[in-house]
């Protein structure tokens, strides 16, 4: 899937998911819990953006349902709303890097609005159903964070030479 | 587009078919390290407290135990004597008799991080003997069932998940009803309650034993709201739960071993 890619490029990327995943699974008190920013989903989106490899859906499945199963969901949930973060993503994905960061804060907005929504849908026919608020909550605290996030990620990507 | 197929239909096998379970409890050991690691900040809060706590601290602490010790010994006396009456009451009845529960102590390592799912996760698993559906309590009440055991760790639900319910009783009265949570931890309600029973605030609700899965007895939940409406079928009555759902780090588990109604 990956082809012929450095070693630490592998290690790299399994690290964030790893890392990704546990800032998912720590505990923030019920206050902060609402205000917590999907980090998983910004790994796979600056993944799937900067990567030299061609990383696809696949990846997205993959990491969606180690989610669900880290934060004893329903399977497949984050997975499936992962997908379809994913495939939006990579049809825009030409068009988004030549926006000024802050534009893309607007669109990574939109795409963790469906990923949360189609989240909510899938647990939802477990009955479990969230409100507004806390959907928008974490929207805009994890829209608020790409700029930061991505550049970040970009200078240790760089410094690791992946890129 | 077929990766978003495969993840749909996962979901809809997971959520109406039990084809999964067992692998769900394999799972259990496998997301326990995130857990694990998510905690070490805890751990090490708590390790400083044990370690850096001052002689004066200690000694307080120590007296304060000493006196709460003294005051639960004094009623366990009155409940032994209680006891004993109890039992040669039943006898006189031909009741089974409700033999004392056996338990297990546990630590809550992980805590399910959807605001809207509410399961912890314990390190207790089926090697120290625990199954799915026994009942988990702390100090104050009960919390929770086992719905997922591993081999070293297993998962909780506790009783204000939304998709949990537990029939109950009003421990004045003995009138049944079934306490439904409704995804706050501070609150459970109760379900079709007739605008004529006879339910006031304060009312202590004990767990039934009727769905053969929670020991019968247990504290569970206290009244907080009696609204009756007329115009209602049914009077809107909520409770907030004894157990410390969001504060209690050491739990029990309770083994049956008379499982059955009274």
């Amino acid at each position: 899937m990956l082809g012929p890619q450095p070693l630490r490029f592998h290690l790299a990327l399994v690290s964030s998911v790893c890392l990704g995943l546990l800032f998912a699974v720590i505990p923030l008190g019920p206050e902060l819990d609402i205000f917590r920013p999907e980090l998983l989903c910004l790994v796979v989106i600056f993944w799937l953006l900067h990567a030299p490899a061609p990383l696809g859906l696949a990846f997205a499945f993959v990491v969606g349902l180690a989610q669900d199963v880290a934060e004893f969901g329903i399977w497949g949930a984050h997975a499936f709303a992962l997908v379809i973060l994913s495939y939006l993503l990579l049809n825009a994905k030409q068009r988004l890097k030549t926006y000024a960061l802050w534009q893309q804060s607007l669109w990574i907005a939109v795409l963790i609005g469906v990923h949360q929504v189609l989240v909510n849908w899938v647990q939802g026919m477990a009955g479990y159903g969230t409100t507004v608020p806390v959907l928008l909550a974490s929207i805009a605290s994890t829209a608020l964070i790409w700029p930061v996030f991505d550049a970040l990620a970009w200078r240790l990507g760089r410094s690791l030479r992946l890129f | 587009m077929f990766w978003a197929g495969a993840a749909l239909s996962l979901a809809l096998v997971f959520i109406f078919s039990p084809w999964l379970s067992s692998l769900r409890h394999q799972v259990v050991d496998l997301s326990a390290p995130l857990y694990w690691v998510s905690d070490l900040p805890e751990r090490a809060g708590e390790w400083a407290d044990n370690r850096l706590m001052s002689r004066a601290k200690l000694i307080h602490e120590n007296q304060a135990l000493r006196s709460e010790n003294l005051v639960l010994a004094q009623k366990l006396q009155l409940n032994a004597a209680l006891e004993a009456e109890n039992f040669r009451l039943r006898q006189l009845l031909n009741a089974s008799d409700s033999v004392e529960a056996r338990v297990l102590i546990g630590e809550i390592i992980g805590v399910a991080p959807d605001p809207q799912v509410h399961k912890v996760l314990i390190n207790r698993g089926s090697d120290n003997g625990v199954y799915v559906g026994q009942a988990v309590l702390d100090a104050f009440g009960l919390m929770g069932q086992v719905v997922e055991v591993g081999k070293y760790q297993s998962v909780a639900l506790l009783i204000t998940d939304t998709s949990h319910a537990l029939p109950v009783q009003v421990n004045r009265n003995g009138v049944r009803l079934v306490a439904d949570g409704i995804g706050d931890l501070d609150t459970l309600v109760l379900r079709h309650v007739a605008n004529t029973v006879d339910i006031e605030v304060g009312d202590l609700l004990v767990s039934s034993g009727l769905g053969l899965v929670f020991p019968a007895g247990y504290p569970v939940a206290q009244v907080t709201e009696v609204l009756v409406d007329p115009g209602q079928a049914f009077a809107r009555v909520k409770a907030r739960p004894k157990a410390q759902m969001n504060r209690s780090r050491h739990i029990l588990f309770v083994f049956e071993d008379n499982k059955g109604l009274e």
